[in-house]
């Protein structure tokens, strides 16, 4: 707990040192150069649209519209002989340049059903099934580290980073005028309240790190530059989640992924920024619950699918490069999605063991339970 | 602590929904008693949120609006078709809305708490468009008319409702051996259509979450012989022909024979022989009569009620009374809310969010608009959307559910923004006395005391000790 005088000084703002509230092993956590975003897609992004792969003979055919999704740019952003990026993705594309960036495609989950909610607890469980756990990998994951503590961008705590281990919240205040006044106001009575003092403290604490009036915004850009100005202070969360909804695209998709994806790869631009040195440390995981069928449909867009790509960006990945198996287009599941060639599991699994330095049995055994059979994959990380 | 108004102070806002103006001194004459009257005689629900529409007719507008959209696909025409959203949204609105004016106005706010605590306990979550519309009419429908029944009756009523079979999946439960089941897995072998076979997922959940708790001893074995008896347990979604099956309920849920597989059950070592609807009912009714069940539900009411880990002193007497009077809910209230643990200043539990922003509109004796997103703009912000806890285990009942640096700082937001909405004629100290009683602290009237009118309403709804009951 926070010292009464802690606290005040906390209050009175413009410390250079920050001090997060709740870390007691300080020293631990704050030795670990190590930063992890994970970027939660919510609604299954369609991963052949975000990395579409133009070099297969059948590609055009199968995608009909969607495979050339903004003609007016004319760009291909080519990866290699196979692969490349969807127009919106052009920082990504300078990343990948850099070898910063980097993909592992055909990922999928071990539930292969195709409700949106039922896999997303799933991906965010870390189990085999939806129902699998009640707690999250990301929490697990951080409850394996000494010392640390997570970040949440978000009010409540999704299931990927509820648990035992401590996740501070943040979420941006929407309007003009933040509650800071009141806030001081009310601060000495809230710092004799054994429960809520912690939790208050970070909140006044994280406002010294993003302002409400100088927040990025509610859209994903804006958190994600959020996410990074609380990963670069000092003292504070190394591991973070955001998340974002509306991929859904069962209609009019190469509108809406336009967007979308330039919202992403802005929100990569700005963490970017925002993280400054610390980027050489940082992996970013972005993921999404499932991928979407091949074909297009009577809307103009596409509906629920089977596998996804997996994008990793930042410093401390091994970019320039479309990791994993790539099984092609010319067998499809159910003669409509792209096959899972690898497990999600094993992606997460090799950023946690090659970045975050678990170790496999406890991989294996706690942060994904009974996942031994997903080997995690090597060579993610630089 | 004044003991009249100590006492008063926690029925209103530990047992009752918060308290409004000069409410306390009131109930200060019998605190006890104040919280007794209501669950015998509970004032009647608001006549506009009785006036909603029932299940039957929105599982009717949603089918209708199904056929619409089926319809225009096939013409590629689906844009000429509105959205769920742009269709329903007003629905949902309005359903969120007068729950909440429920809430805020009600004279029975005991009685209405524990509308709330049931119909979390049976949870639907809106995830799927169909619950989304029906969740309001689940609460109306099968929790609200039967808390104060026996167990038994409020469990069947909630396994029954179409909400429920459509949101854990029993509609799509068809037994193997049943007419339907027999038929699609034969054209299934042909290679045709889907096969057909049992979901568990109502019957593993009426047992984990609704009944027996996770460990009240029973086996897969039983969680598959009573999804069996469940099988057949559709709604008029499915079975929209009038002539075809038999009434479940009259919100729109129906047994239908076909889907049904047949043959007895054994449940926790017991026969059932009964045919058709009556052997799931009959083995749900056995589930209400277990033990474990008698411990589950006092568990979570002491929960709810007294402490995050309720003393077990309090729970052994809660699960004796209900043992004692057969899973009548009424005894077994009266023993949580007669019980010396219960009224004890310490420990306090913390508001979730909708009792957070009830508790403030009942202290400025405010009521929510009829009509707009307000209140689920609002929970959302706090961390919390409405009807959509996004688990069958419904929201969280424990502080560590809720405490977080974001929830904290939204609820400040919040408190800012509704201090503009004190009455005139009431000043700030007024508004802490009211509301905290005895639990007002010293440090917090200080602070209102060198404080503007505005700021200093704020401060109360602000205060630490606002955020417990």
């Amino acid at each position: 707990m926070l010292t009464r005088r802690q606290f005040l000084t906390r209050l009175a703002g413009g410390c250079s040192l920050l001090l997060w509230p709740g870390v007691t092993t300080l020293a631990d956590g704050a030795g670990q150069p190590q930063r992890l975003v994970v970027v939660l897609l919510r609604g299954a992004m369609d991963g052949l649209t975000a990395v579409p792969s133009y070099g297969e003979p059948r590609f055009e055919e199968l995608r009909g519209e969607l495979a050339f999704p903004d003609k007016a740019q004319e760009v291909m952003r080519k990866l290699d002989d196979t692969f490349a990026l969807h127009p919106s993705l052009e920082f990504c594309h300078q990343l990948f340049r850099h070898q910063e960036f980097a993909v592992v495609h055909a990922c999928g989950l071990p539930y292969t059903g195709r409700s949106h909610f039922a896999a997303q607890d799933c991906l965010e469980n870390g189990s085999d099934s939806p129902d699998g756990s009640r707690t999250g990998w990301l929490n697990r994951a951080v409850g394996e580290l000494q010392g640390q503590q997570g970040l949440s961008i978000s009010s409540a705590r999704p299931l990927l980073v509820r648990g035992e281990a401590p996740f501070v919240t943040w979420s941006p205040t929407p309007g003009k005028h933040g509650p800071e006044d009141l806030a001081h106001r009310v601060a000495d009575l809230y710092d004799e309240d054994e429960r809520l003092s912690e939790p208050f403290a970070q909140a006044l604490t994280s406002q010294q790190i993003v302002p409400d009036s100088r927040g990025g915004g509610e859209q994903l850009a804006g958190v994600m530059q959020s996410a990074g100005r609380f990963l670069s202070a000092e003292n504070a969360p190394r591991i973070a989640m955001v998340q974002d909804g509306g991929w859904d695209t069962h209609a009019r998709q190469n509108a809406v992924l336009k967007r979308k994806l330039r919202g992403l790869d802005t929100g990569v631009k700005r963490l970017r920024a925002t993280l400054g040195d610390d980027w050489r440390h940082t992996v970013v995981v972005i993921v999404t619950e499932f991928g979407r069928t091949v074909g297009i449909n009577g809307t103009r867009g596409t509906d629920h699918g089977t596998a996804s790509s997996v994008l990793l960006a930042g410093g401390a990945v091994r970019g320039g490069k479309v990791h994993g198996e790539w099984p092609g287009l010319s067998r499809l599941r159910d003669n409509r999605d792209l096959i899972a060639a690898q497990d999600m599991r094993s992606v997460l699994k090799g950023v946690l063991r090659d970045h975050l330095h678990i170790d496999t049995k406890a991989l294996d055994a706690r942060v994904f339970p009974d996942s031994r059979d997903a080997r995690p994959l090597d060579g993610l990380i630089a | 602590m004044d003991n009249g108004l100590g006492r008063a102070i926690i029925a209103a806002n530990r047992f009752g929904l918060g308290a409004g103006p000069g409410e306390i001194e009131d109930i200060a004459h019998d605190p006890k008693e104040w919280v007794l009257a209501q669950l015998e005689q509970p004032e009647p629900p608001d006549e506009a949120l009785l006036g909603l529409q029932g299940s039957p007719e929105y599982l009717a507008r949603f089918k209708q609006y199904r056929r619409e959209r089926r319809a225009a696909r096939q013409q590629d025409e689906q844009a000429a078709v509105p959205k769920f959203g742009k269709r329903f949204n007003g629905d949902m609105l309005t359903e969120i809305q007068l729950r909440a004016r429920q809430q805020c106005g009600t004279a029975s706010p005991v009685h209405e708490r524990l509308v709330m605590f049931w119909s979390n306990h049976f949870t639907v979550s809106a995830e799927k468009q169909i619950v989304r519309l029906l969740a309001g009419a689940f609460e109306r429908e099968a929790i609200r008319p039967h808390i104060s029944d026996d167990f038994a009756t409020l469990l069947l009523s909630a396994e029954q409702h179409p909400a429920m079979l459509l949101y854990l999946d029993n509609v799509s439960s068809i037994g193997p051996g049943a007419r339907m089941g027999r038929k699609r897995n034969r054209r299934a072998a042909k290679g045709r259509g889907k096969p057909a076979g049992i979901n568990e997922n109502l019957a593993r959940e009426a047992m984990e979450l609704h009944s027996l708790g996770v460990d009240g001893g029973y086996r897969q074995q039983d969680v598959l012989e009573l999804a069996r008896a469940l099988t057949g347990w559709r709604t008029r979604f499915q079975v929209p022909d009038r002539n075809k099956g038999q009434a479940l309920t009259p919100h729109g849920s129906v047994f239908q024979h076909h889907a049904h597989e047949p043959g007895s059950r054994k449940l926790l070592g017991k026969t059932f022989s009964q045919r058709n609807a009556t052997q799931g009912r009959a083995m749900l009714r056995y589930l209400a009569d277990q033990p474990a069940t008698a411990a589950h539900v006092a568990t979570a009411l002491a929960r709810h009620y007294v402490d995050d880990d309720p003393p077990r002193e309090l729970v052994e007497h809660l699960a004796k009374a209900y043992r004692r009077h057969e899973g009548r809910l009424l005894p077994v209230y009266r023993a949580l809310f007669t019980h010396e643990l219960a009224w004890q200043e310490q420990p306090r539990k913390f508001r979730r969010p909708d009792e957070y922003l009830v508790a403030l509109h009942r202290a400025l004796g405010e009521l929510p608009a009829a009509q707009g997103p307000h209140w689920k703009r609002e929970l959302q912000l706090l961390g919390q959307r409405a009807f959509r806890p996004g688990s069958p285990a419904g929201w969280g009942d424990t502080a560590d559910d809720w405490i977080g640096a974001d929830a904290l700082w939204k609820r400040l937001l919040i408190a800012q923004q509704y201090a503009e909405q004190l009455p005139r004629e009431r000043d700030p100290m007024e508004l802490a006395q009211d509301s905290l009683g005895p639990t007002l602290q010293e440090s917090t009237a200080i602070a209102i005391s060198q404080s503007g009118r505005r700021q200093g309403a704020a401060i109360v709804l602000a205060s630490p000790e606002f955020q417990w009951r």
